[in-house]
């Protein structure tokens, strides 16, 4: 685990994370990690990310499920049950206590704690400030509509752009929008944050799934405001250029990302045929895009009879963009990422992600998620009994 | 946001993950100061230029991608390779508060301006290098752009139609993502200081960054050793989830069902009660098991109904739904409308567009616009050196040497000239764009304006 004795750049500061959904987890951690005590706020049979999969050898476990570990490190864990009166009493409790408060304002409902009424919990918590992270955020007609990562790529405009042109827009294989959400809310939360520093109450931050990822246009808007053109699914390519996908190699993919001024005598360099440079399908932009059926029979067989290694040896030595379409096995064996000690190993042995961010002074903290309810005795200053009542919703 | 309002940030990033980090704080009220070589601008001012560029002109303001990177900045073009541009960026870290840079890793090294050159002179400055590996190890050299992270964070490997090659997603969303991160590292660098008076140094990897958004997949290979080669296109386990047609030119719904009562409430309203009785749909393994079948039927009845209707029946019936939408739509969409999500900023020879915010939360009821449209080249430059207390004479002595401006190089570049003679017949053709609207211009001053 990294070295705790560095100091945290939020030390100080209590978060509590109402447990709803993956990016409101994911931006507590974030928070966690820079020194923040986070409370997790759990139902006491546990959320949807504990119950999510993957779980070791496929047996179900509370406490130990691979969401969980890459999603609630760091946290502590308070087992209530937010829909009765007494859990959302407790609950309350610790927020009074708190400087800022993570939740989507959608979940739950029924809850007495009046998630969904930012005006409500000003009022009851006025030096919390209440980050929501919702799919469309907390006003506009399809505030109260639901949604997930394939719901929001499709509204952003970004499925539609994806995928085969014979086949149905496609979603990322990642849960995009999900971690857009959550590192938005990061920014939104430190925003509120620095601004308390500087003597300005906030009490209500509305984030948005939608627009988080609305924001990460790439070119879809720019090429229909600049010329009407509506760009659609073409092999996932970028308009103007070829390639800027992957092809296979010997032993895999990697992706033929081009570079530099000659591209030309850059790719007949890489496939060791110098007549090339100046065929216009290799050296010529548009038109290596609108006949790259040929210009893939000209460096196919070369990246077909070369390992991954040995074209990406080449492709750097020439001054490429290439990149290993890397699987999770080849990262965590990476050894780029070895030398730079990205992976963290837990007390329990298992492995996760270090930190995405890397600061001189104050850095980021990996550790082990919380058991479910591990602190509800202690936060609560409850004792034992008292504390299983509460969690069995019958205090 | 009274936190931002004063802060000082020296700019010297380019194309994307550098300016929309910058853009944020500018947003929220710092005074960012983009600075651009001499020889070479940013090369996203010449990329996407409304109109196609008739006029001739690449670099002034004239495309939406540029305006959206850099919009409210001000702009000045300084020789870092010169002895008097370096000493003018000295004068600038005076009293900056940040330091934005994402050259290769090791340029801005090579030039003196690394972090350990300055931090002794400058100890309160909050300093962060954006790449694409990071600054240190074997691969910090490899060039990179957002194409080549997406597969190397390892989200091609998982994306994908099930059964099929692995295949990346159409929109390049690397840099975005990370720059998001970069922009939280220097927020929190900015409070740490704030309680110790100590600036420090942000080291932002692209590929580092984005590995945790891999999420279940990479917990199924820590924890069980499975490697996934491949995507599972719209379909997650447990779930009945796709895209599918619907009537009109290529449209689509997503629909997402993630449980049994969202299960039971999709064939509600599809009026198929029979499937809920069909042992091939009787749980969600067997749905999944299924799950072609399953589209095909799903398919048959969205397809002759409008993709809008269809989300909104499935949204009342507490089903996660919605149109798989095209550009104009987007711009159309009135979610985003109602929550003031474009700004209207002017591009030069064209008039105003609508560019998208990039710190979209609303904090008690405020929301964060632009702050200006994008900047012309080198537009502020003069301004920008009479505050550092030259005069006239010793501007008209810079420009003479060069220090602090030049002329932009030809479109000698793939990209660059590509994006600016875009003849779009080939692309209707070739299959990658729908169509062109004749009429856009209306549409796109009707849809958000």
């Amino acid at each position: 685990m990294t070295d705790a004795s560095t100091p945290g750049a939020l030390e100080g500061i209590r978060v509590i994370e109402i447990a709803s959904g993956g990016a409101v987890a994911y931006a507590a951690q974030l928070l966690a990690q820079s020194g923040a005590e986070v409370i997790r706020i759990e139902p006491p049979g546990g959320d949807a990310i504990r119950r999510a999969g993957p779980f070791p050898d496929d047996e179900f476990t509370l406490d130990g499920g691979g969401l969980h570990r890459l999603l609630n490190g760091g946290k502590r864990s308070v087992a209530l049950d937010i829909t009765s009166e007494a859990g959302a009493r407790f609950a309350g409790k610790l927020v009074a206590t708190s400087q800022l408060v993570v939740a989507n304002w959608q979940t739950p409902a029924a809850s007495p704690l009046p998630l969904a009424d930012s005006e409500a919990m000003a009022e009851l918590f006025p030096d919390a400030i209440y980050v929501s992270i919702s799919p469309f955020g907390r006003t506009g007609p399809y505030a109260e509509r639901k949604a997930d990562s394939l719901i929001i790529e499709g509204a952003a405009g970004m499925s539609y752009v994806s995928g085969k042109p014979d086949r149905e827009p496609m979603a990322s294989g990642v849960e995009v929008a999900e971690y857009y959400a959550a590192a938005t809310g990061w920014i939104a939360a430190l925003a509120a944050l620095a601004d308390k520093e500087a003597g300005v109450e906030h009490h209500f931050v509305d984030v948005s799934m939608h627009e988080a990822l609305s924001a990460a246009d790439d070119h879809n808007l720019p090429v229909y405001i600049g010329t009407g053109a509506i760009r659609r699914r073409y092999y996932s390519r970028v308009l103007i250029i070829y390639p800027s996908d992957s092809l296979p190699v010997k032993d895999g993919y990697v992706a033929f990302v081009l570079a530099g001024f000659d591209v030309g005598g850059m790719i007949a360099e890489l496939i060791e045929e110098p007549e090339q440079a100046t065929n216009p399908i290799v050296a010529n932009g548009q038109e290596r895009l609108l006949n790259w059926q040929e210009f893939d029979e000209i460096v196919g067989p070369w990246m077909k009879s070369h390992t991954k290694a040995e074209v990406l040896q080449r492709s750097d030595e020439i001054g490429l963009a290439f990149a290993d379409v890397a699987t999770t096995e080849d990262l965590v064996s990476d050894p780029h990422l070895a030398e730079r000690d990205y992976w963290e190993t837990l007390p329990d042995g298992g492995i996760v992600p270090g930190p995405t961010v890397r600061f001189s002074e104050t850095p980021l903290r990996v550790a082990p998620p919380p058991d479910l309810g591990e602190g509800t005795a202690e936060l609560l200053e409850l004792d034992g009994p008292a504390a299983a009542l509460l969690w069995r919703g019958e205090a | 946001m009274r936190f931002f309002e004063g802060l000082k940030v020296v700019d010297l990033t380019q194309v994307w993950i550098g300016p929309m980090m910058t853009r944020i704080l500018r947003d929220l009220g710092a005074n960012v100061i983009k600075i651009e070589r001499t020889d070479t601008p940013d090369q996203v001012r010449s990329g996407f230029l409304a109109g196609n560029n008739a006029s001739g002109d690449f670099w002034n303001n004239r495309s939406q991608y540029f305006a959206a990177r850099n919009a409210g900045k001000r702009a000045m073009q300084l020789d870092l390779r010169s002895e008097q541009g370096r000493e003018i960026l000295m004068q600038l870290l005076e009293d900056a508060d940040i330091l934005a840079e994402n050259f290769t890793p090791g340029a801005i090294r090579r030039m003196g301006l690394g972090y350990e050159d300055l931090k002794e002179r400058f100890p309160r400055l909050v300093y962060v290098s954006m790449s694409g590996y990071g600054q240190e190890g074997p691969l910090a050299h490899r060039k990179a752009v957002g194409m080549s992270m997406e597969p190397s964070a390892g989200a091609v490997a998982v994306t994908g139609y099930p059964g099929d090659d692995p295949l990346k997603t159409g929109q390049t969303w690397v840099d975005h993502y990370a720059g998001l991160q970069a922009c939280a590292a220097v927020i929190t660098a900015l409070i740490y200081r704030q309680r110790s008076g100590r600036g420090q140094y942000v080291d932002i990897s692209m590929q580092e960054a984005t590995i945790p958004t891999l999420g279940r997949h990479l917990a199924d290979y820590l924890l069980n050793g499975r490697v996934k080669v491949g995507g599972d296109g719209n379909r997650r386990p447990g779930m009945v989830r796709g895209a599918y047609p619907c009537e009109g030119d290529d449209n689509y719904v997503a629909i997402s069902a993630r449980d049994e009562e969202q299960w039971i409430a999709l064939c509600g309203v599809l009026g198929s009660d029979e499937w809920r009785e069909d042992p091939r749909f009787a749980s969600a393994d067997a749905r999944w098991a299924n799950h072609d079948a399953l589209d095909e039927l799903i398919a048959a009845w969205t397809s002759s109904r409008d993709k809008f209707e269809v989300a909104e029946l499935l949204q009342a019936a507490g089903v996660a739904a919605g149109a798989v939408l095209q550009a104009p739509e987007v711009l159309a969409d009135p979610q985003l409308a109602a929550r003031g999500f474009w700004d209207q900023l002017e591009l030069t020879g064209w008039g105003e567009v609508p560019v998208q915010r990039y710190f979209s939360p609303h904090i008690d009821g405020e929301s964060f616009g632009a702050r200006g449209r994008g900047p012309h080249l080198g537009e502020h430059t003069d301004e920008l050196l009479r505050e550092l207390g030259a005069s006239d004479e010793e501007i008209a002595e810079l420009r003479e040497a060069g220090a602090v401006v030049g002329h932009p190089v030809a479109l000698d570049n793939d990209f660059a000239r590509d994006a600016v003679t875009m003849r779009l017949d080939p692309y209707i053709e070739l299959g990658s764009v729908l169509r062109v609207d004749e009429d856009f211009r209306e549409r796109v001053a009707r849809g958000a304006g």
